[in-house]
């Protein structure tokens, strides 16, 4: 696999390089190549350049505050796996393989917005947000970020800075990924927050990724649990309902009508799951 | 010491090991790169071709198409004709290049050549192709209806079409207690070696030099001779190290062939290795079904069986599709007594790319079909499935036997291996095991399955020994290994015919000019033909050097015995002389050079053996193969931990033809699958393999004794496999792969 012919610039700060893209509308920037590189080799993409944003220092950080984590765009899966963030660590462990994890940033995830990727049920769930930077600075809800399929609110020359989520503290939490072989992506995942109080549910966020165009939050479900007392049946309802929020197509992972069936055992065993935390 | 029998460490792995090892892709030649511009429909007109573009294109130097080179054509690609009969076969011989029609996605329609791999890969995109699209026949029951004509000139999409009859069937039927009905389907799979094809060609002064990624140097420079016109001996075909091949690399395709007729057209070396992509599309296996009804006893006796074979073909006829239909209706019967049979077998050309053979061609698609037949049977009648299979098994007193076909397999005792067998791995406490986990809700389930084979396939094999005059050994095969490490297990049978260490032995094989003939290496035949043939050859060495050894000793050759590095006077033991001054006076006084060169006939050996799955479903209808287990008779065995690395890398492609390999073509006859969704299995999905080997081999005739056992697990694999996930989902699956949404 050859890719055509293009421009390799490599960025030394920020401002290099949204000032590269926003002269040069079809350069892309390069943060893991985990998505790029193989859409390059297949010659789905053409870009002029590739503008390497990897040594941008100060996009390349963790800093967790008591209301809320700040994560820098170039943060790799690995890293976010090791920073004991609520949810989002769990799931980064989930994404592909060791090498991807250690190659693949969420500044890429949420760009590429692959409708398989892991993060974003777990962003959607956790109200996330996303700050972008090009003439200007921005900050948007993740869920209005993701405007489509492989489509981000981003504007030529924007990048993505950081990845906001609050601190979720005394939530208990699961991802739970179905996937046909190891290092797949996802036929259905499932994010889920909680906060019990005794034998109630306070606060309960579900997010669905790979059953929809974009990922989703399964507010009806949400709502038939909360200020509930946690029992089988509410569990088995709310998961049916869960079910409702997905509209699947039939490919290779599965059909439509298995990969619905799935997503309501993935959703009651993530629901499960969280509550045993 | 004897070598042979014992798991000595593979001879020439330090250069695989180290990453030294050269692949086509790693030889240093200067040559020019070429690509190709594929076709983008299942079935179309070319109106026209512009090249013109894509020669202004930097770096490229020429574009050829099929009017350049139908001239330099003598024929095109044939089929394999030393097992392959061309007169059962309604087909077109294949060209380098598309000729007014295109018949598949990717078929290639034009040749690029430029100085390197970027420019021609950007030339291709400028090649502009002007096709008026046709309707297409992508499925095999829309092929049959011959409303499309994939190649005008046969008149029909039905390339084959033979029925396999023995014994009294309609009699069988109406004796029988129960007629059963099956259907029964593999799919399309893709082998993948990591290396994939590649081609290297030079011809200068009318000599034709090729660089091969193949299995079967010499049948590939007798093809390219027939096609080009050349004679065999101004061709040489040399074969570098081979990253894997799986049978796929037997086949001489077009794309090989345009390398080579460009190289002849512009006279200077030129260079191709296909990108996956590629590889995916010009490997493509499988994908057969089988409809019929089985005529029992209730006690499980199986009276007999007919139905119909339908086997994909893909757009053309490769070197090795022949194979399929030809071989699996013979081998349904497999071990078992079975009397009578009808089957009539076709072979269909459909839109999608070319069939060609995968590791077991033919026994799989057999051994899948007639074990969920037993399998089957065994459910309609309730009874258990080992019970059946002995109730049928061919008797040991009746072997050799001949099937109901006229197949005649040669040693064997299918009984006892089936008791021993289902003893040694555990097959009934698996079971137990299972049924237990079942009722604590866990969907466990074990599955067996019995297979016979065919391998050692003849005509002959070639074997050399020399012996130089330091007493060193150079042994030159006609077997091509390829990754297997038949080459240890040579050195093996050569160090121990003549008593050498195994380190003074060196074997070589792969090159036209230093191989005087070779079949090669497939179907499980090396170690069988190619060990022969070294083994006998090294007798005959061994003769030559006693003759030498009776002249130093001045008496008589009878009088010469020779024991471990010794040539000893019989009448006078203390007047002995070494294997190194032998060997230096075999290259002086009379009769000089210690040679021999064996061209040994053989013909094929029936390996069999019984098979144990266990796996695990869960909640998703996601199957995990947790154990393999493996019980074979493969005559005498070797290099024991060879023939296990057999046995465990057909498991893995077994797992994978079972559950997750599917080359899925979409109703364009687009190949729908990348390494992203095609799902070879990883280390994470391979189960706990155990592999026995049977104490007392049957032999086979060859004089080593051996049967072979490079594509057994692949043979017998999925149809354990499936029958342990029917056990664990209590459902009936009659297909490869299982995929999860059929499991829940
Ligand atoms: C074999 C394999 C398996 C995979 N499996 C999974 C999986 O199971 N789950 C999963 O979620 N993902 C999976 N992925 C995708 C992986 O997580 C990628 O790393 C990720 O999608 C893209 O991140 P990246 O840093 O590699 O981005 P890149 O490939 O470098 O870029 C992707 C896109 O985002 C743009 N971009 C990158 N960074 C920024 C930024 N800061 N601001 C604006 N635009 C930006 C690029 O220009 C490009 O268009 C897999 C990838 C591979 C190769
Ligand atoms: C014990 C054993 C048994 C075997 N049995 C069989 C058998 O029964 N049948 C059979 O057909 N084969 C068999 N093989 C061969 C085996 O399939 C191949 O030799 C092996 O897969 C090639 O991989 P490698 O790691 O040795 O070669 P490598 O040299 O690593 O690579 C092979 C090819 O891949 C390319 N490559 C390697 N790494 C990369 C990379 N990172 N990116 C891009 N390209 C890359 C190389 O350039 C080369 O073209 C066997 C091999 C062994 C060791």
């Amino acid at each position: 696999m050859y890719p055509p012919k293009l421009g390799y610039v490599i960025a030394e700060n920020l401002e290099e390089a949204t000032d590269f893209l926003e002269k040069h509308e079809d350069a892309k920037a390069l943060a893991g190549g985990h998505s790029l590189i193989p859409m390059l080799k297949l010659r789905i993409i053409r870009p002029s350049y590739l503008v390497d944003i990897r040594r941008i220092s100060n996009l390349h950080f963790i800093s967790p505050g008591s209301d809320e984590i700040r994560i820098g765009s170039l943060s790799t899966h690995y890293e976010i796996s090791k920073a004991n963030i609520p949810l989002l660590s769990e799931t980064a462990t989930k994404i592909a393989d060791p090498q991807v994890r250690n190659m693949g940033t969420i500044g890429g995830v949420i760009s590429q917005l692959d409708p398989s990727a892991d993060y974003p049920a777990s962003l959607i769930a956790m109200d996330a947000k996303v700050k972008v930077k090009g003439k200007t600075e921005r900050t948007v809800s993740f869920k209005d970020f993701a405007k489509d399929m492989f489509t981000p609110d981003l504007n030529p020359g924007e990048l993505v800075t950081e990845i906001i989520v609050p601190a979720f503290k005394d939530y208990k939490f699961s991802y739970q990924k179905l996937e046909r072989k190891a290092g797949d992506y996802a036929i259905v995942g499932v994010a889920v927050l909680l906060k019990t109080d005794g034998e109630s549910i306070k606060d309960v966020r579900i997010g669905l990724t790979a059953v929809n165009n974009t990922a989703v939050r399964a507010t009806e479900a949400e709502n038939m649990l909360k200020d509930t007392r946690i029992s089988e049946e509410i569990i088995e309802k709310a998961s049916a309902k869960v079910m409702d929020y997905a509209n699947p197509v039939s490919d290779i992972r599965g059909s439509a009508e298995y990969k619905k069936k799935v997503t309501k055992v993935m959703a009651k065993r993530a629901i499960l799951e969280a509550l045993k935390r | 010491m004897k070598y042979s029998g014992r798991s000595i460490k593979r001879l020439y792995d330090d250069k695989f090991v180290t990453g030294r090892s050269s692949y086509v892709d790693d030889l240093q030649v200067s040559a020019m790169h070429a690509g190709f511009v594929r076709s983008p429909y299942a079935h179309a007109k070319i109106k026209s071709i512009d090249t013109s573009e894509a020669l202004k294109s930097p770096g490229i130097v020429a574009v050829f198409t099929y009017k350049d080179f139908s001239p330099l054509l003598k024929r095109g690609i044939g089929i394999w004709e030393t097992y392959e009969d061309p007169k059962q076969w309604k087909f077109v011989a294949r060209k380098a290049l598309a000729d007014n029609k295109v018949r598949f996605v990717g078929e290639p329609v034009a040749i690029v050549i430029g100085s390197d791999k970027y420019s021609v890969r950007d030339a291709v995109d400028k090649v502009n192709v002007d096709y008026e699209r046709l309707p297409s026949a992508v499925s095999m029951e829309d092929a049959l209806k011959d409303k499309v004509i994939i190649h005008e000139e046969l008149g029909t999409n039905v390339g084959f079409d033979s029925t396999f009859s023995g014994g009294d069937v309609e009699g069988s039927f109406k004796q029988a207690d129960k007629i059963i009905s099956v259907e029964i389907t593999n799919n399309r799979l893709i082998p993948s070696p990591m290396e994939p094809r590649g081609i290297i060609a030079s011809y200068e002064s009318g000599t034709l030099n090729v660089w091969y990624s193949t299995q079967v140097p010499h049948a590939a420079r007798s093809e390219f001779s027939k096609v080009l016109g050349i004679p065999s001996s101004k061709i040489r075909v040399i074969m570098p190290d081979v990253g894997g091949a799986f049978g796929s690399k037997v086949n001489i395709m077009p794309e090989d062939l345009s390398v080579v007729l460009s190289s002849i057209k512009l006279g200077r070396p030129v260079k191709w290795v296909a990108t996956r992509s590629e590889e995916m599309l010009a490997s493509e296996a499988r994908h057969n079904t089988f409809k019929g009804e089985v005529a029992v006893k209730s006690d499980g006796t199986v009276l007999g069986i007919k139905g119909d074979l339908l086997v994909d073909l893909g757009s053309y006829l490769t070197y090795t599709a022949p194979l399929q239909p030809a071989i699996i209706p013979l081998m349904i019967p497999s071990a078992y007594r079975i009397r009578s049979a009808s089957i009539r077998s076709r072979a269909i050309y459909t839109n999608t790319p070319p069939i060609t053979m995968y590791r077991g061609a033919s026994r799989p698609e057999a051994t899948f079909i007639i074990e969920r037949i037993m399998s089957t049977v065994a459910d309609e009648l309730k009874l258990d499935d080992v019970e059946v299979r002995e109730k049928n098994l061919v008797k040991p007193d009746e072997v050799p036997y001949t099937n109901v076909f006229g197949l005649k397999y040669d040693s064997g005792d299918y009984i006892s291996l089936l008791r021993s067998g289902v003893n040694k791995l555990g097959y009934y406490d698996m079971r137990k095991y299972a049924e237990e986990e079942r009722k604590k809700g866990r969907k466990v389930g074990v599955g067996m399955a019995f297979y016979l084979e065919i391998s050692g396939f003849g005509p002959w094999e070639y074997g050399e020994v020399r012996v130089d005059e330091n007493g060193d050994v150079i042994v030159i095969t006609g077997g091509t290994p390829h990754g297997q490490g038949t080459e240890t297990a040579i050195a093996q049978l050569v160090s121990d015919a003549l008593q050498v260490d195994i380190s003074r032995i060196r074997i070589v094989w792969g090159d036209t000019e230093i191989v005087a003939s070779s079949m090669g290496t497939y179907g499980s035949r090396t170690i069988s033909a190619a060990g022969s043939a070294a083994q006998v050859a090294a007798s005959q060495v061994l003769e030559k050097m006693k003759k030498v050894a009776a002249r130093i000793m001045k008496v008589d050759v009878e009088e010469v015995e020779y024991r471990e590095g010794e040539f000893i006077n019989k009448k006078d033991e203390r007047v002995k002389v070494s294997w190194d001054d032998v060997a230096k006076a075999g290259y002086t006084g009379t009769d000089p050079g210690i040679y021999a060169q064996v061209t040994l006939q053989g013909d094929v050996t029936f390996p069999y053996g019984v098979h144990v799955a266990l796996v695990e479903v869960d909640d998703y209808g996601i199957v995990r193969v947790k154990e393999y287990k493996a019980y074979d008779d493969i005559g005498n065995v070797i290099n024991p931990a060879l023939a296990e690395g057999q046995i465990m890398g057909g498991t893995v492609q077994a797992v994978g033809q079972a559950i997750y390999e599917e080359a899925i073509i979409n109703d364009d006859g687009g190949l729908a699958v990348t390494y992203a969704d095609y799902f070879i299995p990883t280390p994470v999905e391979v189960p706990q393999i155990t592999s026995f080997f049977a104490e007392k081999p049957h032999v086979s005739a060859y004089p080593v004794g051996s049967k072979g056992v490079g594509e057994a697990a692949l043979i017998v694999g999925p149809a354990a496999i499936v029958r342990a996930i029917e056990n664990a989902v209590n459902k009936p699956i009659n297909k490869t792969p299982v995929r999860p949404e059929d499991l829940i």
